[in-house]
């Protein structure tokens, strides 16, 4: 039989992680530039030289602190996957800060193999890196090359099998005489008793009397109490020695020692570097006047695209879906009411597909984000930004998912998870909806055209947007202050160098993000269509004892009036009686709860209106009768600021994997709305 | 003197991280570490200080850089 493997991935962002687990088993997936995007890690397995290799990708990190859910993530699997061997790839560019983490793998005394990737980048750097040197002063093996071209990957592959046979004695990390005396002492203080299980896998014997020295107090509560008290009294004398205050320090400066004094061997200056694109491009995309209309121009560029692109998508989608509706149709006779027949086509391909038919967007949206990512530019959007973000307690991270949200919630949404602190990122979801999406437009352009004269309709179009930027913002700052309180977290992120996106990557990418979005979302939209077709379907109207025939029109009305729906819109209506509503609104606006746009074909059907009609302008009139000016700038609130859509419903379910949040955000943005739309009314009438 | 004060194009060495251990060790293992050299990229009155440690590039929040203490060289 096969021998397998067991190997994992470990390093920091942007250093071609993902690419060289690709290259060594096969599985495409994406290279992100922005730091932390790989939150899953993955796996992959292969054969090659004879042996299986069972790889897995773990997320970019700096070290193994455990202050991040990555690093946990990471010292959790190396703790309990027991990988026979870490690969470690570092940034041959950037060793000092790589060999950081390269140093606390080696403290927890698992095999390390390190990949020096990016040899390319070293010489216009201006550097000359020996990795044979390198090799014997850290002690651990060593293979160079450059994941993207596949250079040293055979090499690397033949070194881990060399490794995996000969099982060599983990290296013990050249620390200083006197830290290593250290570690020894606290190790006798441990050998002294023969404690339980909880002390963990063997190599954590040196790993914890460091990570001791570091002062973490997880670890000295795990010691029994007469051993606390000795391992107290070492670290004393350690720190009376080192005159550090600090617990950590000693052993950070400690590594940097080590670190600093294996660099100068293996690496030389050559010459003067060249000075970098990067730097040029940064002086243009992070000018102090530049960038903000550079970033706006680039928005603008993206939004033109998504949208003159999605449009006719969109409509392809829209008569491929009729298609369908039609060709099942076509299985029952003219005229039939069957109740399957309605279901599947009037419930399933009539509701899924009025989702599905957004698509189009939200693959442009994720295309976008994909090429921002892997170019390297979406990270300095967070530094352009985090000066106007740190007013509503966020950081510049959140500005991107919220900018997303004009195009498509549920997009917005997932890109959120570039934020790392918790409440961060789950006050930028909270809120993320306020900003208006692509769905809302049709409502606002009904109404808007129905109630606002000609020359004011674009800039009531633009008051509307800001306005759910305003209400976005306010409740932002209101939940960093109570709910989501907690320091703002300062802005640290590492700017990767430009470069340019491969079209592979990018597919891979949004195919992966929309593949998701198709399937979290998918099984919450297929049930909510049939409750959705449910409510307007039952109980059937008795349409055939009546006096005169009535039209195809006549009877969608009767219908949906006598429907589960139309007595709901009936029981809520004095809630929008206060702002002179009626019925046929209630019942749209609860049908837009579903896709926000099915207000429009709501309204539609409750005003007797064929699908034909009401592009000819005959709604709007309908509408201007019925209702007041202020009336219709009440519903604009509502469809603005009330509950997301079923699809955002289910992404913010699984973003945050909690039933809380999407719940308290739908019932809060139904409240909030419902008082925006009581003081609109007041305000207009 | 503190990060956000070393205008641009002026290199300096860090001296001190100011902050509790979670940001210290953040920082440290990003190589923004006592004794190192950087060079500041961007420096305006406003906005996050961007700065070169090694060859890697950073952009730290205005606030967290008046925490991080530097001499110039």
């Amino acid at each position: 039989m096969k021998k397998s493997i067991k190997l994992a991935i470990a390093g920091n962002p942007n250093v071609g992680k993902s690419t060289l687990f690709n290259k060594l088993v096969g599985l495409n997936q994406h290279v992100g530039n922005y730091g932390g995007v790989t939150v899953e890690h993955k796996e992959g397995s292969v054969d090659r030289g004879g042996y299986e290799f069972v790889a897995t990708d773990l997320p970019g990190i700096y070290s193994m602190n455990a202050f991040s859910p990555e690093e946990v993530l990471t010292r959790n699997f190396i703790a309990n996957e027991k990988p026979d061997l870490i690969v470690n790839i570092i940034d041959a560019s950037n060793l000092v800060k790589n060999l950081y983490l390269t140093l606390q793998l080696l403290e927890m005394k698992v095999p390390v193999i390190i990949f020096l990737n990016m040899m390319d980048n070293v010489k216009k750097k201006g550097f000359e890196i020996y990795p044979d040197i390198l090799e014997k002063e850290i002690e651990t093996p060593v293979v160079s090359g450059i994941a993207r071209k596949g250079e040293g990957l055979d090499e690397l592959v033949k070194k881990c099998i060399e490794v995996y046979e000969n099982k060599p004695e983990p290296t013990t990390v050249p620390y200083s005489d006197s830290i290593k005396g250290y570690i020894r002492e606290i190790k006798n203080v441990f050998s002294k008793h023969n404690y339980d299980g909880h002390h963990g896998p063997d190599f954590a014997e040196d790993w914890r009397a460091i990570r001791l020295i570091e002062g973490s107090e997880t670890d000295l509560n795990e010691v029994p109490a007469e051993d606390a008290e000795k391992i107290h009294e070492v670290i004393q004398k350690l720190h009376r020695e080192s005159g550090h205050k600090i617990h950590s320090v000693v052993m950070v400066q400690e590594r940097y020692k080590l670190i600093k004094k294996v660099v100068s061997k293996a690496r030389k200056k050559t010459e003067t570097p060249v000075s970098d694109i990067s730097s040029k491009i940064d002086r243009f995309v992070l000018h102090p006047f530049l960038s903000l209309p550079l970033f706006f121009v680039m928005l603008f560029l993206i939004f033109q695209v998504v949208f003159s692109l999605g449009g006719p998508l969109e409509g392809a989608l829209e008569s491929l879906f009729k298609g369908i509706g039609n060709f099942v149709s076509s299985f029952w006779a003219d005229g039939s009411d069957s109740i399957i027949r309605s279901l599947i086509v009037d419930g399933i391909i009539g509701g899924v597909g009025g989702i599905l038919v957004f698509s189009p967007y939200i693959f442009l949206v994720f295309m976008a984000i994909a090429f921002l990512e892997d170019s390297g530019y979406m990270s300095r959007v967070a530094v352009i930004m985090d000066r106007w973000m740190s007013k509503i307690g966020l950081s510049g991270k959140s500005f991107m998912p919220m900018i997303l949200g004009l195009g498509c919630t549920v997009p917005a949404v997932m890109s959120a998870r570039i934020i790392e602190n918790k409440f961060e990122r789950l006050a930028t979801i909270m809120v993320t909806p306020f900003m208006s999406c692509g769905a809302r437009l049709p409502v606002y352009l009904l109404i808007i055209a129905a109630f606002i004269p000609d020359g004011y309709q674009a800039i009531a179009l633009l008051l509307i947007y800001l306005l759910g930027v305003a209400v976005a913002a306010t409740v932002a700052k209101l939940l960093r202050l109570s709910v989501f309180k907690g320091e703002a977290n300062p802005l640290i992120i590492e700017l990767p160098s430009y470069s340019r996106p491969t079209i592979k990557s990018i597919v891979i990418l949004t195919w992966e993000r929309g593949k998701h979005f198709l399937e979290k979302a998918g099984t919450i939209i297929f049930a909510a269509s049939i409750v959705l077709w449910f409510l307007n379907s039952f109980p059937r109207a008795d349409v055939e004892n009546v006096d005169k025939p009535l039209s195809e029109n006549e009877i969608s009305y009767v219908q949906a009036e006598g429907s589960y729906a139309g007595k709901i819109g009936k029981f809520v209506e004095p809630a929008f009686k206060v702002f002179d509503a009626d019925w046929k609104i209630a019942s749209s606006f609860l049908a837009s709860i579903a896709a926000k746009e099915l207000f429009v074909s709501q309204m539609s059907i409750l005003n007797s209106l064929s699908e034909e009609e009401d592009s000819t302008g005959l709604l709007e009139e309908k509408i201007k009768d019925q209702y007041s000016f202020a009336t219709a700038m009440a519903v604009i609130m509502l469809i603005l600021l009330s509950a997301p859509c079923i699809a955002t419903f289910a992404v913010v379910k699984s973003e945050t994997k909690s039933w809380l949040w999407p719940s308290v955000q739908y019932f809060g943005m139904i409240l909030i709305s419902y008082i925006f739309a009581v003081a609109a009314f007041f305000i207009f009438s | 003197m503190n990060l956000s004060d070393v205008p641009n194009g002026k290199k300096g060495i860090i001296l001190e991280l100011e902050t509790d251990k979670r940001l210290y060790n953040r920082l440290v293992s990003m190589g923004i570490n006592q004794g190192n050299e950087f060079a500041v990229v961007r420096n305006n009155r406003n906005g996050p200080v961007i700065i070169d440690v090694d060859g890697s590039r950073f952009a730290i929040g205005r606030g967290m850089s008046k925490k991080i203490l530097v001499a110039e060289v």
